[in-house]
């Protein structure tokens, strides 16, 4: 029991990640565009160093998952080196990307520091998200159609949250061929998930057909119809709030799918390690999240509520 | 180069970088608060000012921290999982309290940054409160992981080799805690302190800002007041940590004074050069050893005749120890040196040669915490965890490692190159102009 919530607090963390960084990638794009295209006070609003403090969310789901499902360690390290290797690496390109563009007074337009920039943004959710569908398969990620299906929706949820970011901060600037990118992208998303991913799990017997994977499904399906429909009310931001909702949930959902595994085949049970402080552990998280919630309402308050003047 | 070498630099490389960052990120918070504090209380608005420059540089230096912090800690799940494994099971929580801590301080540093001008004086100080708070207690939690490593208590070995009968508090709450915790923030406040006088004092030097130079004199000479302070309490933790290493490392305490046989009357041997693992021409300070770890003249101290030759830690970490003592003494005598011309004589106290020998004194002591880390960590080996986990055990099998170790070094140089010009950038002339 203690496994299973661990583990949906982590696919939690890793979920919230994977929405914060889908919104750098569509930053990454906002600082792509040249500033008389765009409203480039509000493109820059977005790029602060403040930002980069959402990578706590990556150390504390990562930590976590170590931590908790210690046992599994040697076996998941060998599956996900050359993934986790190749995610440091972009990290640090990353890193020093963004002190670089911090240091340029944020220059906008097409520069090989902004396409850096995006690059790395777009292959750091991708390559975490690929060690968990590594974990989920059980095999290569291009041993197995189940993986490659699930790289393929995992790389257009990104774009498609990215690219409703982008509509929702930045809608009076939005031009009739951005709207029909995101649409593209979010029909996408949908139809590889509920199409593509559907079949390769059912025809190869995956043990992934389970409640999760049918949740997740019907996600991807209400995506599909939500997106003709917001797109017929033009009602595009409300595409962001949704896509919002999925990118959170989805390693929530996968993770439930999978159960009873960890790295498949083996199991969520034999993997859980912290048998000496798992129950002191989430009583000490019921009393810290009180403490992170201000923080993060303070933080939304003020950073949404920023003076025009104090944009850069 | 092999893969138990490959691993050991590229996890050296990596903390070593870190560290540097990790030094900002505890003790500047509490400067900044501190500052801040000073200048509501004694309505200097100068102050306040000064403590907002330091903020946006805490901003650029966790920028740059959390990305190597995220590196660690991937690096210690993918290149150490047997480490991890057992390191989990025993203080785990510790990981996660510390990870818990920097979420809490990375949302405050975000509250802190964006409510300047927005909350009351009173208002936005009390926002530095849980910053530098959380700050201090994410530094307790990942030392005392680091302790556990140097005294593993609170379980009991396994017959597969893993540790049962866990009680997690004991183990955090190791004899090796309290010294390691307490030595390392004084010196990182020590450290920050002689940072930012190295950098106002440069500042100083080049005569950038004729009309500050009031103001910048009493900010270095108050950094230097801080930096005397701490680099006193810094010492006094240092003789307990010796006295700690002795009672309880005591073969790391051989190796870095190179004593081979366990004897009374122990000397302190200063500076010296290892030849053929021979320490020679050191200065041998006669029984001062074995007063140093006992208060006692003629006290026994334990010698590497009491460790197996295969477990013994490399006697080259003895220059680390030399390196982080001789600046530890430094950090006391070129304060009280300043501040003794700066009564009796402010002309010298003011002159370049005086005010080079600050600005040396900022990378000196981030070396020297250095020095004490690399002590620290070298001075366990072959183990990683003592007597428990010998550290090419810890290693993964995947011979990628080797590839990780010549690549990584490149990005790390990179960011640490673009990191100070950022904060050259930030801590120019115009930043030192905005304080006034």
């Amino acid at each position: 029991m203690l496994a299973s919530v661990y583990l949906m607090i982590i696919a939690l963390l890793f979920g919230i990640y994977g929405w914060l960084s889908s919104i750098e990638v569509g930053i990454s794009w906002l600082r792509l565009q040249k500033s008389d295209v765009i409203d480039a006070a509000a493109s820059r609003r977005w790029f602060t160093p403040l930002w980069e403090v959402t990578n706590v969310f990556l150390v504390f789901g990562f930590t976590g998952f170590a931590v908790i499902f210690n046992n599994s360690l040697p076996q998941v390290s060998e599956a996900v080196f050359g993934l986790g290797a190749f995610a440091i690496g972009c990290l640090l390109v990353r890193a020093a990307t963004v002190l670089y563009l911090y240091y340029q007074h944020n220059k906008l337009g097409w520069s090989l520091a902004n396409l850096l920039f995006a690059a790395t943004s777009l292959l750091i959710p991708l390559t975490f998200g690929c060690m968990g569908i590594r974990l989920i398969t059980g095999s290569s990620l291009w041993n197995n159609s189940v993986g490659m299906a699930l790289a393929a929706t995992l790389l257009l949820g990104i774009l498609a949250v990215a690219s409703s970011f982008v509509l929702f901060v930045h809608r009076p600037h939005y031009s009739n061929a951005q709207r029909i990118w995101t649409a593209i992208c979010t029909v996408a998303f949908a139809g590889v998930g509920t199409l593509v991913v559907q079949r390769a799990i059912v025809s190869s017997g995956s043990h992934l057909a389970g409640f999760g994977f049918l949740a997740w499904s019907g996600l991807l399906d209400f995506t599909l119809l939500f997106t003709a429909a917001v797109l017929f009310a033009h009602r595009e931001q409300w595409l962001w709030w949704w896509l919002s909702l999925v990118a959170v949930t989805s390693p929530i959902i996968w993770a439930w799918a999978n159960r009873p595994y960890l790295l498949y085949p083996g199991l969520l049970q034999n993997a859980y390690g912290a048998q000496a402080y798992g129950q002191a552990g989430l009583i000490g998280i019921a009393i810290v999240a009180p403490i992170i919630v201000v923080g993060i309402a303070l933080f939304v308050k003020l950073y949404t509520s920023q003076p025009k003047s104090k944009e850069h | 180069m092999e893969r138990i070498s490959a691993g050991r630099a590229l996890m050296g490389d990596s903390l070593a970088f870190h560290l540097i960052f990790v030094i900002f990120g505890v003790a500047l918070p509490l400067l900044i608060s501190g500052t801040e504090l000073y200048g509501i209380i004694r309505h200097r608005p100068r102050a306040r000012a000064l403590a907002r420059t330091w903020s946006k540089a805490l901003v650029i230096l966790f920028i740059a921290g959390a990305a190597s912090g995220t590196i660690i800690s991937l690096q210690f799940s993918l290149l150490w999982p047997n480490f991890m494994e057992f390191i989990s099971k025993t203080v785990g929580v510790a990981f996660a309290l510390e990870g818990t801590a920097f979420l809490i301080e990375a949302l405050f540093l975000s509250v802190y940054m964006l409510s300047w001008d927005r909350f009351s004086a009173w208002g936005h100080w009390l926002c530095s409160v849980p910053l530098f708070l959380s700050s201090m207690i994410s530094a307790v939690f990942i030392t005392s992981v680091n302790a556990f490593m140097n005294q593993p208590v609170g379980f009991v070995l396994g017959q597969n080799g893993q540790p049962t009968n866990i009680n997690t508090w004991r183990a955090i709450t190791n004899p090796a805690l309290f010294t390691e915790v307490t030595h390392s923030v004084a010196a990182y406040i020590c450290t920050v302190a002689f940072v930012f006088a190295a950098v106002y004092a440069w500042l100083y030097m080049k005569k950038h800002h004729s009309h500050d130079r009031t103001w910048m004199r009493q900010v270095i000479t108050a950094l230097l007041i801080i930096g005397l302070i701490f680099g006193a309490i810094t010492g006094f933790l240092g003789d307990r940590s010796g006295k700690y290493l002795a009672r309880y490392e005591p073969y790391k305490l051989a190796a870095a004074e190179v004593l081979e046989t366990t004897t009374g009357h122990a000397p302190l041997i200063v500076g010296g050069v290892l030849v053929n693992n021979q320490l020679r021409y050191g200065l041998k300070v006669p029984s001062m050893l074995s007063f140093l770890a006992y208060n006692n003249a003629s006290a026994e101290v334990q010698g590497l005749d009491r460790v197996a030759p295969q477990d013994r830690p490399p006697l080259y970490i003895h220059y680390f120890f030399d390196g982080m003592v001789g600046i530890g003494m430094l950090t006391v005598a070129v304060p009280v040196l300043y501040l003794l011309l700066y009564k009796l004589r402010r002309r010298w106290a003011l002159s370049r040669l005086m005010l080079a020998l600050v600005v040396l004194m900022g990378p000196a002591a981030v070396l020297a915490t250095e020095f004490g880390w690399m002590l620290t960590e070298l001075g366990r080996q072959p183990y990683v965890i003592y007597g428990y986990l010998k550290t090419a055990d810890a290693l993964t099998a995947n011979p990628q490692v080797i590839q990780l170790a010549i690549f990584f070094p490149l990005f790390f140089i990179t960011l640490i190159i673009l990191t100070i010009v950022v904060l050259r950038r930030t801590m120019n002339h115009k930043a030192v102009h905005n304080a006034r």
